[in-house]
């Protein structure tokens, strides 16, 4: 008898594709498999991320606080060395005080001239520029993002602060508001982020007695540290120079914070509103300390 | 080995861009050190281990550590850069697979073009993921500027790297410290 004794190729089937796993039409499925498999697990991941965010934002921000901290006074020397370099001499650390002197004066009569234009009591003046009004609390600046127009402040519920309070200088100049809050650091979003707005009004340079009419408008953020005024009626007299308050209509920011300057205005008589350039008065990067205010109503 | 020194790095990066290299911006626009890095990182990488990226697990555990930091100092949702910085990594990833006889002393041009390319997809993607609800389209010249300053402090770290981590062999292609 003879055994004729044939080789047999075993092949492993797909069950699904009812193809075997070697041939192109298997190994197409083996990868498209393997992708969705990562990409739900990705998913997953974020997703995960995403439920927990809180807390593990918290925790980054508490563990890298101190060196946040040390970096962030590191960075404001240096600036200001180099930027004392550039300006050869004394002339950076004079026009700062020059300009912190400036804010406040313009603070002080700004103030001034809206309370005896509405004719209110000296005592309410006194009220509103001395900002005991507020209850502030105040905070450290740790970290700016330049693209994103965020900075973040050392200050979070745990200390009574929550989205949307205002954030303001010691020299009343307006920063923004806090936009996410952590249970130890907020998020705040500067006014020039480009999804913020603020309702102005827009106070005369020239003339500054009593009875100037206030122009309203709305100051939008830009991106990158930079603002600009849109809905200001066309026939509105505005000039440059012409300073900047909030007038709290949006509900948000309390009325008569500094904002800006105008620089340039762009006045087309086929446009409904004049629009402008403005010099903020806010500098985040020369800027340790701000105070938010936790008592102002708000109408979101 | 790579993992464990530059891990460490990636976390600094992100910490002194957040609270130090932010003070020195030109014309309102920073480097994005972050992603700086994870670029270099992954275009060695894949250099290094070219094929599929789904098999390149060094330049993955990068995008998702640079991902993650980049989420985690963001005001916004989490996904947003792990999301743009995945497909910056296939996009990287199979560009070099079809440039397999990358010679060395063209390497630099390529990674220009491929950095350009990348940084521009990454900024549309986190655009439209944290835009999407109201997209608005306005380059100006502070885009420029601000590709102009990552595509330079990029060139830097590509030559820091190519010093620290790599070795040109005496016919000129590229070899890789594992």
């Amino acid at each position: 008898m003879h055994f004729i004794i044939q080789s047999v190729k075993v092949k492993y089937i797909n069950m699904h594709t009812k193809k075997p796993f070697g041939s192109i039409q298997g190994s197409r499925t083996f990868f498209w498999k393997k992708m969705l498999l990562g990409i739900v697990v990705l998913l997953l991941f974020i997703w995960v991320l995403n439920i927990f965010q809180g807390p593990i934002k918290n925790t980054t921000y508490l563990v890298t606080a101190p060196f946040q901290h040390f970096f962030w006074k590191t960075g404001n020397t240096i600036h200001d060395i180099g930027a004392s370099f550039l300006n050869i001499g004394g002339l950076q650390q004079e026009n700062a005080n020059l300009k912190q002197e400036n804010q406040n004066l313009l603070s002080s009569i700004t103030l001034l001239q809206e309370t005896i234009r509405e004719n209110q009591a000296i005592q309410e003046v006194q009220v509103i520029t001395k900002n005991d009004g507020f209850n502030l609390a105040m905070a450290n600046v740790i970290g700016l993002d330049v693209t994103g127009d965020f900075l973040m402040i050392d200050k979070g519920f745990n200390d009574g602060v929550f989205e949307n309070m205002p954030v303001i200088s010691k020299e009343k100049v307006l920063y923004g508001r806090v936009f996410k809050a952590y249970k130890n650091f907020s998020e705040v979003m500067l006014i020039s982020n480009a999804a913020s707005v603020v309702d102005v009004k827009v106070l005369p340079s020239e003339n500054t007695e009593f009875g100037a009419v206030l122009v309203p408008g709305a100051v939008k953020g830009q991106g990158n540290l930079s603002l600009y005024l849109d809905l200001v009626s066309s026939d509105a007299r505005i000039n440059q120079n012409d300073v900047l308050l909030s007038s709290g209509l949006e509900g948000v920011f309390p009325k008569d914070l500094l904002i800006g300057k105008i620089n340039t205005i762009d006045k087309n008589d086929a446009k409904p509103f004049q629009t402008g350039t403005i010099i903020p008065f806010f500098d985040p990067r020369k800027t340790d300390t701000l105070f938010i205010i936790k008592d102002y109503k708000q109408e979101k | 080995m790579k993992h464990l020194i530059m891990a460490p790095v990636l976390v600094f990066l992100a910490l002194a861009q957040q609270s130090f290299l932010n003070q020195f911006s030109i014309m309102g626009t920073a480097p994005n050190f972050v992603f700086i890095a994870s670029f270099i990182l992954i275009f060695f990488s894949c250099l290094q281990k070219p094929g599929k990226f789904y098999h390149n697990y060094q330049g993955m555990f990068f995008t998702l550590m640079a991902g993650f930091l980049l989420d985690v100092f963001s005001p916004y949702y989490f996904g947003a850069a792990i999301s743009a910085l995945l497909l910056v990594f296939m996009i990287i990833s199979v560009t070099i697979e079809s440039l397999k006889q990358i010679q060395d002393r063209y390497l630099f041009i390529y990674f220009i073009l491929i950095f350009i390319a990348c940084f521009i997809f990454y900024n549309i993607v986190l655009y439209l993921f944290l835009h999407i609800a109201d997209i608005s389209i306005n380059i100006n010249q502070r885009h420029g500027v601000e590709l102009t300053y990552n595509l330079v402090i990029a060139s830097l770290g590509f030559f820091l790297y190519k010093i620290l981590f790599v070795k040109n062999t005496p016919n000129r292609q590229l070899k890789l410290f594992i």
